[in-house]
């Protein structure tokens, strides 16, 4: 079956606005839990930081196909609420990265060195007020490489929706190559669109960081 | 008689088995400088981090104005805002710049106006001779002009008496001078100062009292001029000596 340029174009392109509304959302969630449970992990009495740690732990450790299932299938049956397959897909998704995202940001706490926390306390600034005003500015600007490099990984595992019946780029090309039997075209097309997506939010992400890098301290934003 | 602004009473902390101060006791009054001259290891440091809390001293009483500040009730936080420390490594917050680093406590420790940070931030940095450097980040700073902003960021705070840890003992030889005159001029305009160095020079300049820590506590106290060139115990002698030995540039000796 013959499918126009523009045609599969429009399709793919339609796909591809899922994907990025899918993985913004889901890393935005991601950031806002990944942050919490850093924060938790880095800085919590005893028993939050076992929580945030088995929290962080579990999530690393389930595939983000069971995690689908599991919100999709399971939880429903204990809990009778179901939930859209987009919004499984954007919590699936963004607890996942969470947990990725708290490494992320519990390294770049730890990067920031002690005296500086010393030098906010005996300010006499509270332990909030130095973690807000003192360390999460520099943690976060040193977490910016890892944190692009966790967006690329998001983006691309939005394809992995397809399962919950989401149809993003992937799920277009799957369509577009089974009409048309011409694989290679389709698959290619749609690893052209992830590339394009992932270059252009590190390029633009890049910018961002230039111009929120901390003067004199090395260059640590190259992608 | 002058005001007591800190009285420490048999202040004792211990790190595992390792007793680090074994029983220190004195006050500073307004307007006095002492210099803790001795050892590593003697337990300087972490009689001044006792002293605002940064360490929980295990025994023993510190007052500040009067008031017992290891008690539980203090609230901590307002002790420090009006306790100036100054670091050996300066401790600068490295995402701000000079002015920055001076106004943040006074805009979230004190709830300063911007424009009164501002000002009274400039007015501390002028104090240290920086006004110029005020848009620099740390990171383009010398050592001595960090730990002369780290000054300005404690003067700022319109402290009652600061602390300072080896201020200078980072610092490459030749900018040990310029936070030296800075300290001087604090010491003559009557700021209190508790002051942990091995400057000689400096404590036989300013110091109105020199203790000699060792072992944990004060194994010598005195005059300057009388530790420094009549020390009575063995141990502060070759202390000295080594220290002499150390830094043979005229001014100590």
């Amino acid at each position: 079956m013959e499918v126009s340029v523009i045609d599969a174009v429009e399709l793919l392109l339609s796909g591809a606005k899922i994907a990025l509304i899918l993985s913004f959302l889901s890393i935005f969630l991601g950031f806002v839990i990944g942050i919490v449970v850093a924060i938790a992990e880095s800085y919590g009495g005893r028993t939050v930081r076992y929580i945030a740690m088995a929290y962080e732990n579990i999530l690393r450790g389930i595939p983000l196909l069971a995690i689908y299932f599991i919100l999709f299938f399971s939880l429903p049956m204990i809990i009778h609420i179901g939930m859209s397959a987009f919004l499984t897909a954007v919590i699936g998704l963004g607890i996942r990265s969470s947990a990725y995202q708290s490494q992320i940001f519990r390294s770049g706490i730890q990067a920031v060195d002690k005296g500086q926390i010393e030098a906010a306390m005996s300010l006499g600034m509270t332990k909030t007020q130095t973690i807000l005003h003192i360390v999460l500015p520099q943690a976060l600007r040193f977490s910016i490489p890892a944190w692009l490099n966790e967006y690329a990984v998001v983006l691309k595992d939005t394809s992995i929706a397809l399962v919950l019946g989401i149809v993003e780029i992937t799920e277009r090309a799957n369509e577009l190559a089974q009409i048309t039997r011409e694989p290679f075209t389709y698959y290619g097309m749609a690893a052209l669109i992830y590339l394009v997506i992932v270059l252009t939010v590190v390029s633009i992400a890049n910018r961002i960081g230039k111009k929120y890098k901390i003067k004199g301290v090395g260059g640590m934003i190259r992608v | 008689m002058s005001e007591e602004i800190l009285k420490i009473v048999d202040l004792k902390k211990r790190f595992g088995k390792n007793e680090v101060l074994r029983g220190v006791s004195f006050s500073i009054n307004k307007g006095q400088t002492k210099v803790v001259i001795g050892p590593s290891g003697a337990g300087k440091s972490t009689m001044l981090r006792c002293i605002n809390r940064l360490v929980e001293p295990d025994g023993g009483k510190i007052y500040f104005n009067g008031v017992d500040i290891t008690s539980k009730k203090v609230n901590i936080m307002e002790v420090r805002s009006k306790i100036g420390f100054v670091f050996q490594h300066f401790n600068l917050f490295k995402h701000l710049t000079a002015l920055e680093n001076v106004k943040i406590g006074l805009k979230i420790v004190k709830k300063m106006s911007d424009k009164e940070a501002t000002e009274r931030a400039y007015k501390a940095l002028e104090n240290v001779k920086l006004s110029d450097c005020a848009h620099k980040y740390p990171a383009q700073l010398s050592g001595g002009q960090q730990q002369r902003v780290a000054i300005a960021r404690a003067l700022a705070m319109d402290p009652e008496i600061i602390l300072f840890d080896e201020p200078t003992s980072a610092l490459d030889p030749e900018l040990v001078g310029e936070v030296l005159d800075v300290m001087k001029s604090l010491s003559k305009k009557h700021v209190t100062m508790l002051v942990v160095t091995h400057e000689i020079g400096f404590a036989l300049g300013v110091a109105d009292e020199i203790l000699f820590f060792y072992k944990g506590i004060i194994w010598e106290r005195g005059e300057p001029n009388k530790i420094i060139y009549n020390p009575q115990k063995k141990e502060t002698k070759d202390f000295l000596k080594r220290i002499f030995e150390l830094y043979s540039r005229g001014e100590a000796e």
